[in-house]
């Protein structure tokens, strides 16, 4: 008893209580302490737009959906309460509530199907709707009179909604907006405002720890219309007149949004602060400036939002932000609400029944004949696995045999054209949307970190357990359970945004975790981590796999994938080539083939004597430094993806660099390319220090990249591509003679010249790619995974291409994920392991090491 | 019937071919900036404007000043986007649709400010010349004015077909990474299509002078009509601008005719809310990468 008396007096002494104690109360005397019309005047708008601000901030700052057609419901809400008590005599009070549930009603019909819109084309569509009731309005003289619009007249009583003294409206006014900030407050403290917030920073990692996006956006959205037409009712019984152009109109909407961005979007204070300032500062530019001449007060208002997007992008209250903190901290009975630091004193931390006799039960997860095609292609290719309960099973594959589609297929992402999925013997093939996985204890991370920036590692988690309970305080309690099993407790109250990417992942298994997941889809957990990192995070796996949990994981790190799995299925092309033990995957032929380019163990003896002799020729040529990097280190978003990374490639030469998926090799070529600019280090092309060139210009000094994936300009010819491969001043020159080289190359192409590049095969799609690169009239030409996705008979062709243009006297830097041919055709090769350069030798000399197998295969 | 029939159609694409130029502007803007512009509308009323004054001032015919006005525009897009747009091209879409709003607001009242809101009219010796052909009639002012549109959309179009800076363009709007690997100079692309994309709409404001009234808020009625048009023809597709343009045309004289003047804003409107749910890709947009 003692204990619960404690906990209520010390939210008492909270400082955030009284100091709203304190400012209700300044609230209460200002409509008797503040004298004269106008003024009055002034305090019941300031606290009615902060009412109405605080409503749309509910849908605009919560949820992120900018909707600029509020004025729709407020004009609703005006009119409604108007038209029922001039018609029907109907108190305004009954009229109001009126309002809002024929605003709801119309808000729910038009503005919930457009959620799923983008930004910009829900803004169009709000501000579309907000134009209808305009229209409407205007045009509709029967029911509202029009343009001329709808007088209330001035009979003061109670039941009238009308009095004389403006005291009285001033006591509404501030309670709408006492009850507004309070609706907020209790929003944001709430599930709903975890799970809003959530949505509003990735959508896709907040439904799949079990929200509901449309219902919750729903939710958010009755709401707000729910006071703004409340507001538009006061509005008409305040001035007792309503008429189109001012309660439908557009200017309104953009002022309601302006406050709250000023106040600070998102926050529950931010209207109110916002509309303290604007609506002041409103009345007094058009009382100064447009009396002066209609119109520069809105130039003003231009100028100061603006002004607000560019540097206030958080508003006051992001400003004052951790200022406001501080100043909370110091003021007496603060403090901080953990209490005692509840330690987990049972090894059973995730309500799992341990699996005991697994043998005789059928396996937890079952996936039989699962199929997906993209367009005409078989992404995904009859695929049957099985995972026994507590066990984990690893998912190996080359990049683009359909790894992550599989997991998009069972989580709720996608569906499949065929197959059956079942999880605990329930049918869940089809399940969508992933809220639904989710419920039924399935979690999963993705491959690219998704944590919620703007939450504190503890608020994160705390999203992951609202799926299972409402109560906050046992949400709460979970979430620092989950923490500290994770090891994260250090950085409970941090913000995601500002952790290590060691850290972020492990916020996001723990977030996964706290939906007490039975089977948990990890998606290449270790991409992106040091050594020392993937160590920990491994640990932790293995943690998680003792508590029960089954786990299904997707891994490029062979080490790491090795180690871990229990059992191993290999995907190529979409289709399972092979399944067993790590031991017997590392070991198995058609494995090996796939991940190093195919016949490597016949060929090797073969290679020795033809190629020593092809490379004698070449090295009679001599040679001068064409490109060289020196220590070059680049960020991906906050990934490390290259780190001091060093090599040459002299001019004449055919150098190339391997490396398995998430190696880093797309993002070297980029770093050269000037697509990203790297964080440390040089790259020298022909003499000149290119790291801070403009894109445009390294073309132009010809260095010229044929990117992954082709990124064919697929809505133009395949003769309007190669034109524009010649875009650069010195290739226009020499346009007609490249052209007849080009097709000389690929005859193919000419014959198809007039063809949409986007119609072409897979393999005449290479070919297009890499003659658009020629027609720039490169000195290095660099190609980016050139055979990938292609068939053998093609990837063979694609090789020989190079060795031609090489001839023709053009350097290649190549970058392959198949070792074998790329190291063939090499002078120079280099090998790229999570980012650093990990061997290097001459062609023929890597393709006989040992290292490089091992690299690839883990063993 | 029949001849009432037939003048509408005539009234409704003659309509849509500025409907058309004023949307072609967006789309570029749109297509290749991704750039939502809200303030479009303020630019038609800037080439309006600038009709009026180069009459009144200089007796310029409308469509002589174009000489003029189309190099003044051009310049016009060029500093706008420098200061505005091109700041704008990585921020979130809050940022950009707020970005944009704002500009719409000072532009619309800074002309309310130095030219105030009187309507404006340029009468012309051929402002109220009809052209009969048969039982139809045709005004002659808005004649021209479709002429001129068609012609300058139809040069557009041969533009980005033909030469490099045009065809830089098209590569832009489908594939940036891959534009910027050919060489191209993606900053001064942006520059030039939004440029062209002014100077679009400058010239229908200066061919709609002696057509419409001038006043600093007739842009906002304009601007609606040309984001239906775009929607309906797909946000990132030149000719689906100009079908879309005589689409709405002909929906906006055949609505007004058969239902009401007024309620015609009304039915593009519920098109417009429509599209954007079922398909807003509109008639020949294309999904984008």
């Amino acid at each position: 008893m003692r204990l619960i008396k404690g906990k209520r007096i010390y939210h008492l002494l909270h400082p955030k209580f009284y100091l709203s104690a304190l400012l209700l109360i300044f609230l209460l005397f200002l409509p008797i302490l503040i004298q004269g019309s106008f003024y009055r005047d002034l305090l019941i708008m300031v606290f009615l737009w902060a009412a109405l601000s605080g409503a749309w901030n509910i849908v605009g700052g919560f949820t992120g959906q900018i909707s600029l057609g509020h004025t729709a419901f407020f004009g609703i809400g005006a009119y409604t309460s108007t038209l029922l008590y001039l018609k029907f005599g109907v108190s305004p009070w009954l009229g109001m509530l009126a309002g809002a549930g024929l605003a709801i009603i119309m808000g729910i019909g038009v503005g919930y199907p457009c959620f799923k819109l983008r930004s910009h084309f829900f803004a169009l569509a709000t501000i579309a709707f907000g134009e209808v009731m305009y229209l409407l309005a205007s045009y509709w003289r029967g029911l509202t009179r029009g343009s001329v619009g709808l007088i209330i007249p001035f009979r003061p009583s109670i039941g009238n909604f009308i009095f004389s003294s403006k005291t009285m409206y001033a006591y509404i006014a501030i309670a709408l907006m006492v009850v507004v900030t309070l609706v907020s407050y209790f929003i944001r403290k709430s599930r709903l405002g975890f799970r809003l917030i959530a949505l509003r920073e990735d959508q896709e990692a907040a439904e799949s720890l079990g929200i509901k996006t449309s219902q919750s956006k729903l939710i958010a959205l009755i709401i707000s219309i729910f006071f703004t037409a409340i507001g538009g009712a006061f509005y008409a019984q305040y001035y007792l007149f309503v008429e189109p152009e001012a309660v439908f109109s557009i200017n309104f909407s953009i002022e309601l949004a302006l406050i709250s961005i000023i106040g600070g979007l998102g926050t529950v204070l931010g209207p109110v602060i916002g509309a303290s300032i604007l609506i002041p500062l409103d009345v007094f530019l058009r009382g100064w400036l447009g009396g002066i001449s209609a119109g520069l007060n809105f130039i003003v208002y231009g100028v100061v939002l603006i002004i607000a997007i560019n540097y206030f992008h958080d508003g006051i209250m992001g400003w004052l932000g951790k200022k406001y903190d501080l100043i909370l901290d110091k003021l007496p009975g603060n403090k901080p609400s953990s209490g005692i630091e509840k330690v987990s004193l049972s090894p059973k931390v995730l309500k799992i029944p341990l699996p005991g006799l697994t043998e005789d039960k059928p396996p937890i997860f079952e996936v039989k004949g699962l199929t997906k095609h993209f367009g005409g292609l078989a992404a995904v290719k009859n695929v049957d696995f099985q995972i026994r309960q507590g066990k984990i099973l690893g998912l190996i594959g080359p990049n683009g045999a359909g790894k992550t589609t599989i997991f998009n297929l069972v989580s709720g992402f996608l569906s499949p054209d065929s197959g059956e999925v079942k999880f605990k013997g329930e049918r869940i093939t089809a399940l969508k949307p992933p809220h639904k996985i989710c419920i039924r204890r399935i979690g999963r991370t993705f491959q690219l970190v998704k944590s919620f920036n703007n939450m504190t590692v503890l608020e994160n988690v705390m999203v992951g357990a609202f799926s299972r309970t409402r109560e906050r305080r046992k949400v709460e309690q979970r979430a620092r359970e989950m923490i500290d099993f994770v090891g994260l407790s250090k950085c409970r109250d941090i913000l995601a945004a500002n952790l290590t990417i060691a850290d972020r992942k492990r916020l996001e298994l723990c977030r996964a975790l706290a939906t007490e997941p039975e089977l948990l889809l990890l998606d290449e957990v270790v991409a992106g981590l040091n050594p020392k990192e993937t160590e920990e995070i491994i640990k932790l796996i293995r943690k998680i796999s003792q508590q029960g949990v089954t786990l299904f994981v997707i891994e490029h790190v062979m080490k790491a994938i090795m180690s871990l799995s229990d059992r191993i299925i290999v995907l190529n092309y979409g289709e399972k080539i092979a399944e067993g033990a790590p031991m017997e995957i590392s070991k198995n032929r058609k494995v090996i083939d796939v991940y190093l380019g195919g016949e490597l163990e016949e060929r090797k003896n073969q290679l020795a004597g033809t190629l020593s002799g092809r490379k004698q020729q070449k090295l009679a040529k001599t040679r001068g430094m064409l490109l060289k990097l020196d220590s070059v280190n680049t960020y991906y978003g906050d990934l490390q993806a290259l780190h001091n990374v060093s090599f040459e490639v002299e001019e004449g030469e055919i150098v190339s660099i391997v490396g398995s998926n998430g190696a880093g090799k797309s993002t070297t070529l980029n770093t050269i390319s000037g697509i990203l600019r790297p964080f440390s280090g040089t790259i020298e092309f022909r003499g000149k220090k290119i790291e801070n060139f403009p894109s445009h210009h390294i073309v132009e000094m010809g260095l010229v990249q044929i990117p992954e994936a082709r990124c064919l300009f697929s809505y133009m010819t395949v003769l309007e591509n190669l034109e524009l491969g010649a875009h650069v001043r010195e290739a226009r020159k020499k346009k007609k003679k490249t052209l007849e080289m080009v097709f000389s190359l690929f005859p193919i192409l000419e014959e198809r010249k007039n063809q949409l590049a986007g119609t072409l095969s897979g393999g005449e799609q290479q070919m297009l790619a890499i003659a658009r690169g020629m027609m720039t009239g490169p000195k290095l030409l660099m190609l980016d995974e050139p055979s990938l996705g292609l068939a053998p008979k093609l990837v063979k062709q694609v090789f020989e291409i190079v060795e031609r243009i090489n001839k023709e006297g053009i350097t290649v830097l190549l970058v392959e994920q198949n070792v074998f041919h790329s190291l063939y055709v090499a002078d120079k090769g280099y090998v790229l392991e999570n980012g650093r350069v990990v061997l290097e030798g001459r062609g023929e000399e890597l393709l006989n090491n040992k290292h490089v197998k091992k690299a690839y295969l883990g063993i | 019937m029949l001849l009432i029939i037939v003048q509408l159609i005539v009234s409704g694409l003659l309509l849509g071919g500025i409907y058309a130029l004023v949307s072609v502007g967006l789309v570029l803007i749109f297509g290749v900036l991704e750039i939502i512009n809200f303030a479009h509308g303020e630019f038609l009323m800037l080439g309006m404007y600038a009709g009026y004054w180069l009459f009144y001032l200089f007796g310029f015919d409308p469509y002589v000043s174009l000489l003029i006005i189309i190099p003044l525009f051009f310049f016009l897009g060029f500093v706008v986007q420098k200061i505005i747009f091109q700041p704008l091209l990585d921020a979130p879409p809050l940022d950009q649709v707020f970005a944009t709003l704002a500009l719409s607001l000072i532009i619309q009242n800074a002309v309310l400010y130095f030219w105030k809101a009187n309507y404006r009219t340029v009468r012309t010796a051929y402002s109220t010349t009809t052209i009969k052909i048969g039982q139809i009639s045709i005004n002659f002012p808005r004649l021209v004015a479709f002429a001129i549109a068609l012609g300058a959309i139809f040069l557009l179009f041969i533009f980005l077909k033909k030469t490099y800076i045009g065809r830089a363009i098209r590569a832009l709007a489908q594939q940036k990474r891959a534009a910027m690997l050919m060489g191209i100079n993606i900053y001064r692309t942006y520059q030039i299509a939004f440029s062209i994309g002014i100077v679009c709409v400058g010239i229908a404001g200066t061919i709609l002078v002696p057509v419409y009234y001038v006043f600093p808020s007739v842009g906002a009625l304009f601007v609606l009509t040309a984001f239906v048009v775009v929607i309906l023809g797909g946000y990132n597709s030149l000719p689906g601008a100009l079908v879309g343009g005589l689409i709405i045309g002909l929906v906006e004289t055949f609505s007004g005719f058969f239902i009401s003047p007024h309620l015609k804003q009304l039915i593009y409107f519920a098109i417009f809310v429509l599209l954007l749910l079922i398909k807003p890709t509109g008639l020949f947009g294309r999904k984008t990468e």
